[in-house]
């Protein structure tokens, strides 16, 4: 096995308390060669990455280094077995010029001595081991960093970060290496650079790579061979061609209520459902959406940019958005639709760009000023203070009330609105299940009469049937004639409750228009186009 | 026995206040104030200045300085400091309060002046009677301090479960970032709980001053007891928090008295309770988990998400690239220049004396060039091992006939062995923690070891003796300067060798490190042991200069001074080290001289601000000016090349803390840093 195999791991099994992370994944990286690892948000890919990386032990199952079990072994020792591996976010030694960083890596592998000795022997006198420098010199021409080898990793570019990464996992000379989201936050120009540097490293180093990516299309493009998982489990393997064509892995990515049925029958979902469908009074019908009532711009963003430290999250975003009126803001995992709601509700500073709400500019205003003026995020991830009860929830909301009448009459609504959260008052809301805590969040803003409410993944780890009751609410949001930007997985029933659609890849939009023509634009952009043309001519 | 639970229930609750406030600010704004004892220093010295200097009433004096200048005090600070340190980088925040607590007390004493205080009185009369409970005498001090804890308790529930203001608090401790989504500004919640935390550091400064001292010292060993119980509370919990206080009080008091009183056992055994606390909180702690992990659960996973995104991205790349031959000489002007000082000074025995004893400072404090600058580590205890290197060299001497030079570097071995043991117990301690350990062991050593007879001698410390070939000054100053080089080279050598790099690997990136296959136990220990090595190796030569070494030179609290000069200067520049130990003695000549004498503690007070500046300026005054001055010459001489911002100071390169370096907000102490950058060039103006 072990001339067939670099990297393996069997029947690998990860549980967090009562989630199941990772279901009985098994893969394998033959020499030489670049596999791809890919998935929607939430598949697991972090998690096995984490096993394979030897920062995560799995609950069952074993990982094979040619051949040698290295399941309980450190990341340290994994390191010195051949195991190189990079960060989604670059962890550079900001303190270290680019050369030094290839140089630490290699001397760490090659002269682990040293690290100790050399503060006694006067070490920085000595010049460096001739092969040391020429190994050093080779990789930096590799990267092509050259021209900037001795500048500080300080301020460096995301792109160049990454190749500076890629160099000091190389500099180590290992035998596999695993790439976690390398494309994450690049520009076009910079994936490609990237991209072409890896395909020299594959065949020139005889190396094996694992990639873990959202980015489909350069995955289809390096990798001979493709895995994808969802929910935790391998959905599909084989080669770009073969993935392509299977119909689970386009259900996977877009959340077709094909999948929705499949897991229906879960019991505890049932059961939730039941305990929330009882207390609400879900009167309207399905999905109906009401009439929409469209007076002047709620809100317009015009050339909006975000930046995370070096990366670009977004730029030169332009939109408005009617009053009345609903809006599904799509792309794949990275594409920016979190940094685009952030930005709108003030939480990240933007970079560049003008945004304006309810005919006030509103770019430089802190958060909770911009709460006051009616603009309600829901963040991605369960909008609640989970430390605090269910009532002091509330309360915190009701918090942008004038006058304490107000304020209780706005509990009671939100009370009303879901009576199912009126007997667990006293209840931490970080107890509650993702459901209940998800109605509380919506319960947060509805009391409060906002006039935008911007919801991110709100259905996101949610059961099927628990979805449903976060649409709903939705849904009697807009019958109230609330505004909704609607950040969604689960793409065909955003576009079934939205009027427009706004489509984004790699920070910028790439496609806007009504949601009743997104279905193929949306396709087109998660999956790359290739993908499209085969579901196509299948 | 009853009589000494009642007064260690009472020593408890000052605690229990104490460490309340600290984690309450802890937890609402992610800031463990390290100021809280200068805060309560002077609300104490301002009620003693009303009540004692100024006769107002208890009650009067009381209201004034604990329920209005304090809280007012905390707003200011809040307004000008703490708002600013939020979500920057534990070493960041640590070293801005800790600079605070070295202004702070100097500031006082220059508005009240420094005439040492010998007994405070409390809230309570002296001439009352004692109250009798169950047979045991409580006075009315007692009295009112189980009052206030109680009262404290009670309402500080009230306020935090049952009003609106409470409940925003709460919210603000789960997450910033939905308190600000849900129309609550967190400043303004920050600042109530500031006001409030300030209030509580006054109130227990007035309890405890009765019994500790009304000094910044006993304001340290208050605080320090306060840290342990929120050690053993994890940092969160408020009830542990007080219950762990209250506990060490009572042990505290209990345990006298099963011990002989008035014995140097007894006296070293109390101070000592609180390290003791804290020793068995981190074990048992870190048995638990692998690594202590203090800001896991500061905030939410939003607040985690958006953080990288309000960096200030707006940040000068540093840069090393190849220098050319002319800046490698510039680079080398300062260091030239303090070498040509004790030759201008040769005239006056003054000046060459300050001169000789800054040469001694500068080797002094290149243990913070290696330990924080090199390896990332705020360490509080680096005096002390100064303090080993001073007081042991003599003994060793003495006792095995040695030369004075080599039984400074046996001391240093010491010194080196105990920096090892320290670098080895908190190697998987968070930033916070180190400095809250190393904190505690010097505050232990100094009470525990320092105090012994052999090296008090009654009073007069221990005698030192120069070696004979340099006896006098100017040879002398020669001397430490060459000791200065050799260990400046060392260091110098550990930046740029392998083990400089794996320092650094380690310290900007621990997951990394770990992917390298880097050991970061030995790289840290490595540090700790050289930076150890180094402080006793100074601490020798300071008491040559001074020919005697005292043991209350070598105190905890100065060590706090000490580290802000450096820190002003810059931390990771050998250069600034020995600039550091000019400009502390030359100065403090400068003001002898020249300033009337109420003027004495200006250094601190600038070192302190200069400390503070580095939410602003993490590299230090050297390389800032530095930058500067090649920012000049690069406009004057365009050949002087090179696009990005280039230190011309060779030995010098980047920052105290490069990723958080970028989070440079605008509003804070430029001035101190300025003052402190022209006290460099001072040195030079003087001759």
């Amino acid at each position: 096995m072990s001339g067939q195999t670099r990297l393996e791991c069997v029947g690998v099994t990860v549980r967090f308390g009562g989630l199941v992370a990772v279901r009985e994944v098994s893969l394998a990286l033959p020499p030489a060669s670049i596999v791809g690892l890919v998935g929607p948000n939430g598949a697991g890919k972090s998690t096995l990455f984490a096993v394979l990386s030897g920062l995560l032990r799995p609950t069952s199952g074993r990982v094979l280094l040619d051949g040698e079990d290295i399941t309980d072994t450190r990341p340290q020792v994994r390191a010195a077995q051949g195991l190189a591996r990079t960060f989604q976010h670059p962890e550079l030694f900001v303190g270290m010029t680019i050369r030094d960083h290839l140089v630490i890596a290699h001397r760490a592998k090659h002269a682990k001595g040293r690290v100790l000795s050399d503060a006694f022997t006067m070490g920085s006198l000595r010049r460096p081991p001739k092969a040391e420098t020429e190994a050093i010199d080779e990789l930096i021409e590799l990267l092509g960093l050259t021209g900037i080898a001795n500048r500080s990793a300080v301020g460096l570019p995301l792109g160049v970060a990454r190749l500076v990464e890629l160099g000091r996992a190389l500099a180590a000379s290992p035998r596999v290496l695993l790439l976690d989201e390398p494309s994450s936050g690049l520009d076009s120009a910079e994936t490609q650079r990237f991209e072409a540097v890896l395909r020299r490293v594959a065949q020139e180093r005889d190396i094996s790579v694992l990639l873990v990516e959202h980015d489909v299309e350069l995955v289809m493009r390096l990798c001979s061979k493709v895995n994808v998982l969802d929910f935790g489990a391998l959905l599909a393997s084989g080669t770009p061609a073969e993935v392509r064509g299977n119909p689970a892995v386009r259900a996977a990515y877009l959340g077709q209520e094909l999948a929705v049925e499949a897991k229906a029958a879960d019991p505890a979902a049932l059961e939730e459902q039941a305990v929330l469908a009882r207390v609400e009074d879900v009167s309207a019908g399905p999905e109906a959406v009401p009439a929409s009532v469209s007076k002047g711009p709620l809100l317009t963003v015009e050339n909006l940019a975000v930046r995370y430290g070096d990366a670009v999250a977004l730029n030169g975003v332009s939109f408005s958005l009617m009053e009345g009126r609903a809006l599904a803001v799509l792309g794949a995992n990275g594409a920016g639709k979190s940094s685009l709601a952030r930005a709108i509700s003030g939480l990240v500073p933007s970079a560049g760009g003008r945004i304006e709400f309810d005919g006030r500019a509103i770019t430089k205003r802190s958060p909770h000023r911009i709460r006051r003026m009616g603009l309600v995020h829901l963040p991605e991830g369960r909008g609640v203070f989970r430390g605090l009860s269910v009532i002091d929830n509330l309360k915190m909301a009701s918090a942008t009330m004038e006058g304490r009448r107000a304020r209780r009459e706005a509990v009671d609504l939100a009370l009303e609105i879901f009576p199912g959260l009126a007997s667990r008052r006293g209840q931490t809301a970080g107890l509650l299940s993702g459901g209940e805590q998800q109605m509380l969040s919506l319960a947060r803003a509805l009391a409060t009469n906002p006039k935008l409410i911007i919801a991110d993944e709100m259905s996101l780890g949610l059961a099927p049937l628990v979805v449903d009751l976060v649409f709903d609410g939705l849904v009697r949001a807009r019958s109230a004639g609330v505004t909704v930007i609607m950040i969604e997985q689960y793409v065909h029933r955003a576009l079934g409750f939205a009027d427009d659609c706004l489509v984004l890849q790699r920070g910028a939009i790439a496609w806007q228009g009504s949601a009743q023509d997104a279905h193929g634009e949306v396709v087109r952009h998660y999956l790359g186009d290739a993908m499209t043309a085969t579901a196509a001519a299948s | 026995m009853l009589q000494y639970v009642l007064a260690g229930l009472a020593l408890g609750s000052i605690y229990a206040i104490a460490a309340s406030a600290l984690v309450v600010t802890f937890v609402s704004s992610g800031v463990l104030n390290f100021a809280f004892g200068s805060m309560a220093f002077v609300v104490a010295r301002v009620y003693y200045w009303l009540n004692s200097e100024h006769h107002m009433s208890t009650i009067g004096a009381g209201l004034l300085s604990i329920l209005v200048l304090a809280p007012l005090m905390g707003i200011v600070l809040y307004a000008v400091l703490f708002r600013f340190v939020r979500g920057k980088s534990t070493l960041i925040k640590l070293v801005t309060t800790i600079g605070l607590s070295v202004a702070l007390p100097p500031i006082c004493d220059l508005i009240f002046g420094t005439q040492t205080i010998t007994s405070a009185p409390g809230l309570g009369s002296l001439n009352d009677k004692p109250y009798k409970f169950l047979g045991a005498a409580v006075t009315t001090d007692q009295v009112l301090i189980y009052g206030f804890l109680l009262l404290i308790l009670i309402v500080g529930t009230l306020v935090l479960q049952f009003t609106d203001i409470g409940l925003r608090v709460r919210a603000m401790v789960d997450s910033e970032a939905m308190t600000s989504l849900s129309g609550t500004s967190p400043n303004r919640v920050s600042i109530g709980v500031w006001a409030v935390s300030a209030t509580l550091a006054g109130l227990a400064g007035v309890l405890v001053a009765p019994a500790n001292g009304l000094s910044p010292t006993g304001m340290t060993t208050l605080m320090a007891a306060a840290f342990a119980a929120v050690v053993v509370a994890r940092l969160r919990s408020l009830p542990g928090a007080v219950a762990a206080a209250l506990a060490m009080g009572i042990v505290t008091d209990v345990i006298q008295k099963y011990l002989p009183p008035n014995s140097s056992f007894t006296a070293a055994i109390i101070p000592s309770i609180p390290f003791a606390f804290i020793a068995v909180a981190l074990i048992i702690q870190s048995i638990g988990s692998r690594t202590i992990d203090e800001s896991a659960g500061v905030g939410g996973p939003l607040d985690k998400a958006i953080r990288p995104a309000n960096i200030d991205t707006e940040d000068a790349t540093a840069s090393t690239e190849a220098q050319t031959l002319w800046e490698r000489g510039l680079s080398l002007l300062p260091l030239a220049a303090v070498a040509v000082l004790p030759l201008i000074f040769s005239g006056s025995a003054f000046w060459l004396g300050l001169t000789a004893l800054g040469m001694c400072y500068g080797i002094t404090f290149l243990t913070f060039t290696i330990v924080t600058g090199e390896g990332g580590m705020l360490w509080l205890s680096q005096i002390i091992f100064a303090g080993v290197g001073a007081l042991g060299a003599p003994q060793f001497a003495n006792s095995w006939h040695i030369p004075i030079l080599l039984a400074i570097v046996v001391s240093a071995f010491v010194a080196a062995i105990g920096g090892a043991i320290i670098g080895l117990l908190t190697i998987r301690l968070g930033d916070l923690y180190v400095a809250l350990a190393t904190l505690t062991f010097g505050l232990l050593i100094e009470t525990l070891v320092f105090t012994r007879a052999r090296f008090l001698q009654g009073g007069l410390g221990v005698v030192v003796t120069r070696p004979t070939f340099a006896t006098g000054d100017l040879a002398f100053s020669y001397l430490a300067f060459g000791a200065f080089l050799i260990l400046a080279i060392l260091t110098w050598n550990l930046r740029r060798s392998t083990s400089g790099l794996a320092l650094r690997a380690v310290r900007d990136s621990q997951a990394a490190s770990r992917t390298l296959g880097l050991s970061i136990i030995q790289v840290k220990i490595l540090v700790s042991t050289i930076g150890a090595f180094t402080a006793a190796i100074g601490g020798g030569f300071l008491a040559m200069e001074t020919l005697t070494a005292q043991p209350s030179s070598y105190a905890t609290f100065l060590g706090l001074v000490w580290l802000a000069v450096v820190v002003t200067l810059g931390v990771r520049s050998v250069t600034a080290a020995v600039l550091g130990g000019m400009a502390f003695t030359l100065l403090q000549g400068v003001l002898t001289t020249y300033v009337p004498a109420r003027w004495g503690e200006l250094p601190a007070i600038l070192f302190g601000l200069g400390a503070i500046g580095v939410a602003r300026s993490p590299e230090g005054a050297v390389l800032h000016t530095g930058r500067q001055v090649r920012g000049l010459l690069g406009k004057i001489l365009p050949r002087a090349g090179g696009a990005d911002g280039l230190s011309p100071l060779a030995l010098d390169e980047v920052r105290l803390d490069a990723p958080t370096s970028r989070l440079e907000t605008p509003a804070v102490a430029e001035v101190p840093v300025d003052v402190a950058a022209e006290t460099g060039s001072m040195i030079k103006a003087k001759p």
